[in-house]
């Protein structure tokens, strides 16, 4: 699937500001915010299956059950039995925490590659602007998944390969935002002052402009987490990401194909669990944008 | 106009050259050696060796990059370690999969995102504008394997109105070709039509907020012209860019999607080819890929300047 970071980004484009009424503003600001708030509270119920998972399965997710095979929803399994008598409510829910270790994993890596490459090419231009430009220019081209897929095979598959390869197929979206919201910034007068009273680059970039850049940086990480959790599925799904008897919902999917005519629920559940968290994460990016950004918020 | 053509080309030349250079690395970083899978199972470490120094594989990295790069401008991409056909052969059969593929769902996106966009930038705030909207949200969050195999069981397995697999070409049966393709390409276009959608709706909005339109509607034209003869003209432009990219993107992007319907195209060629090591196609495929992926944007950019001359002047240099 072609998830990448921009076609889950908005545009970003100033709104129609006049003819507004006060109810339909006030109406505007309790949208934005609910969609905020949704997209925060269901993080959070994924957070606490991920952290208290063992606690929260009532089965154990990688026991067979031969005598409880693809059993359909009921009030003892939540979400139905898999092929194997697996409990899949409590396979959903341990899954939360493969998705969420290569998400974090891989935005860190992206974060931590990418944003000090588009920072120091937005800040100092120059030849170094011209490299990394080109650079990230030519990494674009690249199909995020064909790229993901290529960089596993030199690792081999596992969560590790999967974490490396999403962090690193992320990285050219990370410089690109991290550079152009550092050219917005360093043209400030603050940035200008602190120049001429003889601030170091280091000092400027640390002190004063990350923390004003810390806006659009958020709302990247946000959107980048759900670009890793789909990407993260899609490789498993075809089987490259975390391996057998461990829950992961792209995995989980994958094997479900087989029984899809008689027992669709496998597939549905650990399917909408991506859906929920990716809407959520989506949901939360937009809302942090919209609050952050004081053009829309003075309106 | 053309001078602005060749300086994009120019442009391009750089980057073309990295691309191949990061294609060529990150294949020849993966482990196994071509000598060894065309032998197969008969490959013993000696033979690997001779095969090996006769194919060149022995030869410092970047020399083997120099010898490469040579054969590819020359439009030799080499052959395929174990069918051994070119595999310019193979990725002429498989692009125009792919090609049909994406060129369908970028028509679905389209059909899709063009009324909602509009509507929801028109009704904004409206049961309308949350109904899109969330569309919208929801198709960029839906991973595609997962509403293809839906989409596979209700209507191949449950309603059987489709093939549940496979393909036919177009010149071979064009009824039968659309149904085994409407299903992969809905899947595709569903998750296009999201950031179109968006991204129309924004457009619009930012049009309707100039003061062309205030003018417009001052000289008291219809809301009707003024929105399709004045705003949505306005707006299209940028949206001929940001379809443009995302057609970039889909090219290789349709990997999974044709993996999950066995959908004989560039990306179920690559999944496959990089499960068997077989190198030559893996960097062919990916080469070919990311040259398609750079020519749509500039082609894009040709036709973003056709449409609005002020792009030839300001923007060609950054």
């Amino acid at each position: 699937m072609p998830a990448t970071l921009s076609s889950v980004a908005d545009t970003g484009l100033p709104h129609r500001h006049h003819r507004k009424s006060q109810t339909r503003r006030l109406l505007e600001g309790a949208i934005k915010w609910k969609t905020f708030t949704l997209g925060v509270v269901l993080i959070v119920i994924f957070v606490i299956a991920a952290v208290f998972a063992s606690q929260i399965a009532p089965f154990d997710p990688a026991k067979p059950d031969f005598k409880s095979l693809k059993q359909s929803p009921s009030l003892t399994h939540y979400f139905g039995t898999d092929d194997k008598g697996r409990d899949i409510f409590s396979r959903v829910i341990h899954g939360t925490r493969i998705s969420f270790a290569i998400a974090i994993a891989s935005v860190s890596i992206a974060s931590l590659i990418g944003l000090p490459l588009g920072l120091v090419s937005g800040y100092f231009g120059g030849i170094a602007d011209s490299i990394i430009s080109r650079l990230v220019d030519a990494l674009f081209a690249f199909p995020p998944i064909l790229m993901a897929i290529s960089i596993m095979s030199i690792r081999g598959k596992g969560e590790l390969s999967a974490m490396i390869a999403i962090g690193l197929i992320a990285i050219p979206e990370f410089a690109r935002v991290s550079r152009s919201a550092m050219i917005s910034e360093k043209e400030n007068d603050y940035v200008l002052a602190a120049r001429a009273i003889g601030c170091t680059p280091s000092h400027i970039i640390f002190k004063g402009i990350l923390r004003n850049t810390l806006g659009p940086v958020l709302v990247l990480i946000s959107l980048g987490f759900a670009f890793a959790i789909l990407n993260e599925t899609a490789l498993s799904f075809l089987g490259l990401g975390a391996q057998p008897p461990s829950s992961s919902w792209g995995a989980d999917i994958a094997a479900s194909r087989r029984y899809i005519r008689d027992a669709p629920w496998l597939s549905i559940f650990p399917g909408l669990a991506i859906v929920f968290l990716v809407l959520a994460l989506n949901l939360t990016g937009d809302g942090l944008r919209d609050l952050m950004d004081p053009r829309r918020n003075r309106r | 106009m053309a001078s602005y053509i060749i300086r994009r080309l120019m442009q391009a030349i750089p980057t073309l050259f990295l691309i191949s250079g990061i294609v060529f690395l990150v294949v020849d970083f993966i482990p196994g050696s071509t000598a060894a899978v065309m032998l197969g199972q008969g490959a013993t470490p000696e033979k690997v060796a001779i095969l090996s120094k006769q194919l060149g594989l022995d030869r410092p990295m970047p020399v083997r990059y120099g010898i490469w790069l040579g054969d590819v401008l020359r439009g030799d991409l080499g052959e395929s370690s174990i069918s051994r056909q070119p595999v310019w052969t193979l990725v002429g059969r498989a692009l125009p999969v792919t090609l049909y593929l994406t060129l369908f769902a970028l028509f679905i996106a389209i059909i899709i995102a063009i009324p909602a966009g509009t509507i929801s930038a028109i009704k904004r705030n409206s049961w309308a504008d949350l109904l899109c909207t969330t569309f919208a949200l929801l198709g960029l969050s839906i991973p595609g394997f997962w509403l293809a195999i839906q989409f596979v069981y209700l209507f191949g397995a449950k309603l059987q109105w489709v093939p549940l697999q496979g393909y036919i070409s177009p010149r071979e049966d064009f009824v039968e070709s659309v149904k085994t393709m409407i299903l992969p390409a809905l899947t595709l276009g569903i998750f296009l039509a999201g950031p179109l959608t968006r991204y129309l709706r924004s457009s619009v909005l930012q049009t309707l907020s100039y003061e062309f339109v205030l003018v417009a509607r001052a000289k008291g034209l219809s809301e009707r012209r003024v929105l399709f003869s004045h705003t949505l003209r306005t707006s299209l432009i940028p949206f001929v860019t940001a379809v443009g990219i995302q057609f970039g993107y889909l090219l290789g992007g349709a990997a999974v999607i044709e993996t999950v319907f066995t959908l004989p195209g560039v990306g179920y060629m690559a999944v496959n080819a990089i499960n068997d090591r077989d190198f030559p196609v893996v960097q062919g495929v990916v080469l070919v890929v990311a040259t398609g992926f750079l020519l749509i944007n500039i082609l894009v950019d040709v036709i973003y300047s056709i449409l609005d001359p002020r792009i030839r002047v300001g923007r060609g240099g950054s």
